[in-house]
């Protein structure tokens, strides 16, 4: 069954169809989300929340763009907002300590895991940019329209989270050649 | 004394546009804002090249379950109404048709407000004006007020317990259902009151209580998979 068959399964209601097309984008969705809202569990009820509204709102997608752009941007949209809602809660949370662990036995995987934590050490605004910009590959222009904010707005932020992640990262190399001294 | 870029000036660099409007001739010269250059650029390429994360377990289980549960509910989307939410939701949901008498008591004080600017026409005409003065004409003391506060936490309050949802996923379900209703709700009457502080306190509530419901069904559902 193709994708387009999929949707249109899914439309009137075929529970199978839907398991389909959130199995083929799951990874993809929860990926984003992951990686903007910067916490596990809120990932996971946002990517929840993401794909419910998906399907409750499946008639409203006309097969202009690719399911997958569509899914991408509800995902993104449903992941901000709840970073808005939990706005003012989350200012009063420290940002979570950078420590990596001290033995890996793959280097790649230490570097993604680095990557990881220090996106997830990053504040909501800088990381929400630099995660649809240098993960996601969204221009500038389409970050404003995603956040309502100024295109400019978007670059300097990113400037911004570069700079703060590169501190993290330097900041947590510190803490583990520390270790590997003492240890 | 070599005076070295910031690391947010070598972040603009990593754009071409921005690498073009300057800055770039003193990597050449300097080797320390060189490095940072070099490690910014591997970062960079590192974060596009980050692979896809694995979405948890269990999570179509909840997610089918939530749409299950949101088959007998109203469109989500739909505007909250008094006459809806009383023929359709049952109790709980009672606490969303508030916040839209939340809304009608913020008119009521402004049209009662001594003096205050506008009257009731002007409100139907202008809702710009009356969203940005509704929150500083309502009296804390005013008893409609008060009384719509109260009953929209007993009313939330009056939802299934954590342990009855853990036994219970419809259960969860449907009071996941309910919960995002009410946000919704919440939302709504937030547009139109933002300063609210019982508003405020009562969205982030309800989102709480949501998270830790959506919670709690993941991980009964994810025990019984293990189980079966």
């Amino acid at each position: 069954m193709s994708e387009a068959q999929l949707i249109e399964a899914a439309r009137a209601g075929d529970q199978h169809a839907m398991g389909a097309l959130y199995a083929s984008h799951a990874d993809r969705v929860y990926s984003v989300v992951r990686r903007v809202v910067g916490d596990d569990h809120l990932a996971e009820d946002v990517s929840q929340d993401a794909w419910v509204r998906a399907f409750e709102k499946l008639h409203q997608f006309r097969g202009e763009a690719a399911f997958s752009t569509w899914m991408h941007r509800l995902a993104v949209n449903q992941a901000v907002n709840r970073l808005r809602s939990q706005g003012r809660r989350s200012k009063l949370e420290t940002a979570p300590e950078l420590k990596l662990p001290v033995q890996e036995p793959d280097e790649s995987v230490l570097h993604q895991r680095q990557l990881a934590r220090a996106l997830d050490a990053l504040p909501d605004g800088y990381r929400t940019v630099l995660v649809l910009h240098d993960v996601e590959g969204l221009t500038h222009e389409e970050i404003g329209t995603r956040l309502g904010i100024a295109a400019g707005t978007s670059k300097s932020q990113l400037h911004k989270a570069r700079a703060r992640m590169r501190e993290l990262l330097t900041a947590g190399r510190a803490t583990t050649e520390d270790a590997e001294n003492h240890g | 004394m070599v005076e070295h870029l910031t690391r947010e000036q070598i972040a603009a660099l990593l754009d071409e546009s921005d690498a073009a409007a300057g800055g770039r001739p003193h990597l050449d010269v300097c080797a320390e804002c060189a490095g940072e250059f070099e490690a910014m650029s591997r970062t960079r390429m590192a974060l596009s090249g980050m692979a896809d994360l694995q979405a948890p377990e269990g999570d179509w289980e909840v997610i089918r379950a939530r749409l299950s549960g949101a088959d007998a509910a109203p469109t989500r989307g739909a505007p909250v109404t008094w006459w809806n939410v009383q023929e359709r939701w049952g109790p709980v949901l009672t606490a969303a048709a508030i916040l839209t008498l939340f809304l009608g008591g913020l008119g009521v004080g402004r049209m009662l407000a001594p003096g205050a600017p506008g009257a009731a026409g002007e409100v139907a005409e202008d809702p710009a004006g009356a969203t940005a003065a509704s929150p500083t004409l309502v009296e804390a003391e005013d008893p409609d007020y008060l009384r719509n506060v109260a009953d929209l936490q007993e009313l939330r309050q009056g939802g299934p317990s954590l342990e009855q949802i853990a036994g219970d996923p419809a259960l969860a379900a449907v009071r996941l259902t309910h919960l995002d209703a009410l946000i919704e709700a919440s939302r709504e009457a937030l547009r139109e009151a933002p300063a609210d502080p019982a508003l405020n306190d009562f969205l982030f509530d309800v989102v709480d209580e949501r998270a830790s419901v959506a919670g709690q069904l993941g991980r009964t559902i994810r025990q019984a998979s293990m189980e079966y």
